[in-house]
């Protein structure tokens, strides 16, 4: 694990309701059965059942099915595989920045905002 | 940005530093009105970088702390004997709090960075020449006016190259706007597609 953005995702920092919280779904795109042949392509990667004990082929929200899928990623050994099951996510889920990502652009952005500012400050207001 | 410069404890502190070299080149502005102006706002984007401090230092504790707790709670777990223990209880108990303190803080960070973002357009609209077409009244604003901007009749303005270096970036955390994408939750097909935020799971 190299970069430290998957940390939310396979350690005890994974914080589903935050995810969910900024998860927008384009539920239009799910295809149950292009789903089901890449959960079967998977092997035992994502559970049978969701976190109800029911079939997660027989759930008709598409939500569990995805966030089951997406928390499963990071077991996906496969390279090919797994960028095919990263692009069915997104597909579907489109999540928000992670906290290092945040902060990563929080801190970029107002620097350079910051640096701007005092530049205008010395071109409109010092220099004459 | 690396490992180590993320897990710098020290982020929103080094930006207030460079707000207080700005607010002692302001001090130099001639014009004291203006340079009245310059240190209230700067003085109130500084005030939500040590919130975010506080809130950063606070998860990077909790975290480190979980990371520390993690071997002793597997043991735990993988000990039929030991699992209902007391100091098992006390090992599960604290994960859980910390759990949730770590939940709070990404919320908290998400906010009040929302609230400092704010702020900052507040502190450029007491900068620069304020241009009609742009709005200075909010983050979101500020962001939807420079979205909708049409630069062959205004000519590129400081703000719009702002955007185009950072727009894509602040665009992904106006929590406004994932609000707004989370009222529209129960009905998908109404989500405007230049709302959604790009999905940024990392290999």
């Amino acid at each position: 694990m190299s970069e430290p953005y998957q940390e939310g995702i396979s350690r005890s920092v994974y914080l589903p309701e935050i995810s969910i919280d900024h998860t927008s779904w384009a539920l239009d795109e799910f295809d149950l059965e292009k789903f089901m042949a890449l959960v079967r392509e998977l092997g035992d990667i994502v559970p049978e059942r969701d976190k109800y004990g029911r079939p997660i082929d027989q759930v008709s929200d598409p939500r569990p099915k995805v966030e089951a899928l997406f928390v499963n990623l990071h077991r996906i050994k496969n390279p090919d595989l797994r960028e095919r099951a990263e692009d069915f996510v997104r597909s579907i889920g489109l999540k928000s920045p992670d906290i290092y990502y945040l902060v990563k652009i929080l801190k970029e952005s107002s620097r350079n905002i910051i640096n701007s500012l005092s530049e205008q400050i010395e071109k409109s207001f010092l220099r004459k | 940005m690396d490992t180590n410069e993320i897990y710098n404890p020290t982020q929103f502190l080094e930006l207030n530093d460079q707000l207080k070299q700005l607010e002692m080149l302001s001090a130099r502005v001639e014009k004291k009105s203006i340079a009245r102006r310059i240190s209230q706002y700067s003085n109130l984007v500084r005030g939500e970088l040590n919130d975010l401090d506080i809130i950063w230092r606070r998860f990077l504790k909790d975290r480190q702390e979980l990371i520390d707790l993690a071997p002793l709670s597997t043991k735990y777990l993988g000990d039929q004997e030991k699992y209902y223990s007391e100091e098992a209880r006390k090992v599960f108990g604290r994960e859980l709090e910390l759990t949730n303190s770590i939940k709070v803080d990404l919320k908290s960070l998400f906010l009040y960075s929302d609230i400092l973002l704010n702020k900052l357009v507040l502190l450029i609209r007491a900068v620069v020449n304020q241009k009609r077409e742009i709005k200075y009244r909010s983050y979101t604003s500020f962001l939807k006016s420079l979205r909708k901007l049409d630069i062959s009749n205004l000519g590129t303005t400081w703000e719009y190259a702002l955007y185009q270096m950072h727009g894509d970036d602040l665009e992904r955390i106006d929590v406004s706007d994932s609000i707004e994408i989370n009222s529209l939750f129960t009905c998908p097909n109404r989500i405007k597609k230049e709302f959604l935020v790009p999905y940024t799971f990392r290999k």
